[in-house]
């Protein structure tokens, strides 16, 4: 049997290099992710990181960073409450070719 | 096994009302549905269609209208490549979250045989976005995301 996964589809009416920017610099995200930065260097292999208010709230590693087409990585849930996960599933937001219209 | 569903949610910076008028009203639609005009009285039992330039695309029956909480339609395509699907179940949900809405659309009583599934699940994204630019910008988006994506445009 599969694992569950999640999939979510948008149109943003922007460029790929923007929304790449959007994801993976925190000037961004502090922004629109209710004040959460993100922490990479975004090479393959390196280490991933949300946190929020001072506090590290998820880790990853880099598994893709194809600038600006697609970016995945892995998350774990750091913090023991509600929404603490088993195991590291993959997060993947390939940046749609699309969007640049 | 329970039939095949599409659930599709966004947050968008608007009030319940406008929300309503946007899903309702054939002027609304036309600019965010890219060309699709939506005409119906709104009560319950009532048909509705969508019609592109007075082509039919989508008809069916109005099976809640409970305004600017809950819409429902049945929804049987009109278009050609969509001939001998079933009927299915479209149903709106708004709900306020502070000064956003949360909208819910499910899709469901799909066909078993998943044509139709497939062929919303690429649709209601862009419509959705679409609708989400206009309520928050003014503007919908732009034709050419359609012209660039007609195949999975095919249903919805």
């Amino acid at each position: 049997m599969r694992k569950p996964e999640f999939i979510y589809v948008t149109y943003i009416e922007t460029t790929p290099e923007k929304l790449w920017e959007a994801l993976t610099d925190s000037r961004f995200t502090r922004q629109y992710w209710f004040d959460t930065e993100v922490r990479s260097d975004w090479k393959v292999g390196s280490p991933f990181a949300l946190v929020m208010g001072g506090k590290t709230t998820d880790t990853g590693e880099i598994l893709e960073a194809d600038r600006p087409r697609r970016l995945s990585y892995t998350f774990k849930h750091e913090l023991q409450r509600t929404c603490a996960r088993r195991g590291r599933p993959r997060s993947s937001s390939p940046s749609s070719p699309l969007a640049s219209s | 096994m329970s039939k095949p569903e599409f659930v599709y949610v966004t947050y968008i910076e608007t009030t319940a009302e406008k929300l309503w008028q946007a899903l309702t009203d054939g002027d609304f639609t036309e600019r965010y549905w890219f060309g699709h005009r939506l005409t119906s009285d709104w009560k319950v039992g009532s048909p509705y269609h969508f019609a592109n330039q007075g082509k039919p695309m989508v008809e069916g029956q109005v099976l809640v209208s409970d305004p600017p909480r809950r819409l429902a339609y049945t929804w049987h395509n009109r278009k050609e490549e969509a001939k001998g699907e079933g009927t299915s179940r479209v149903t709106f949900d708004l709900e306020p979250r502070g000064r956003v809405i949360k909208l819910t659309v499910t899709h469901d009583e799909l066909g078993e045989d998943g044509k139709t599934l497939r062929d919303i699940s690429g649709g209601w994204p862009l419509v959705i976005a679409s609708l989400k630019s206009m309520l928050e910008t003014g503007q919908p988006l732009p034709v050419d995301v359609l012209l660039q994506s007609k195949r999975e445009l095919s249903c919805a």
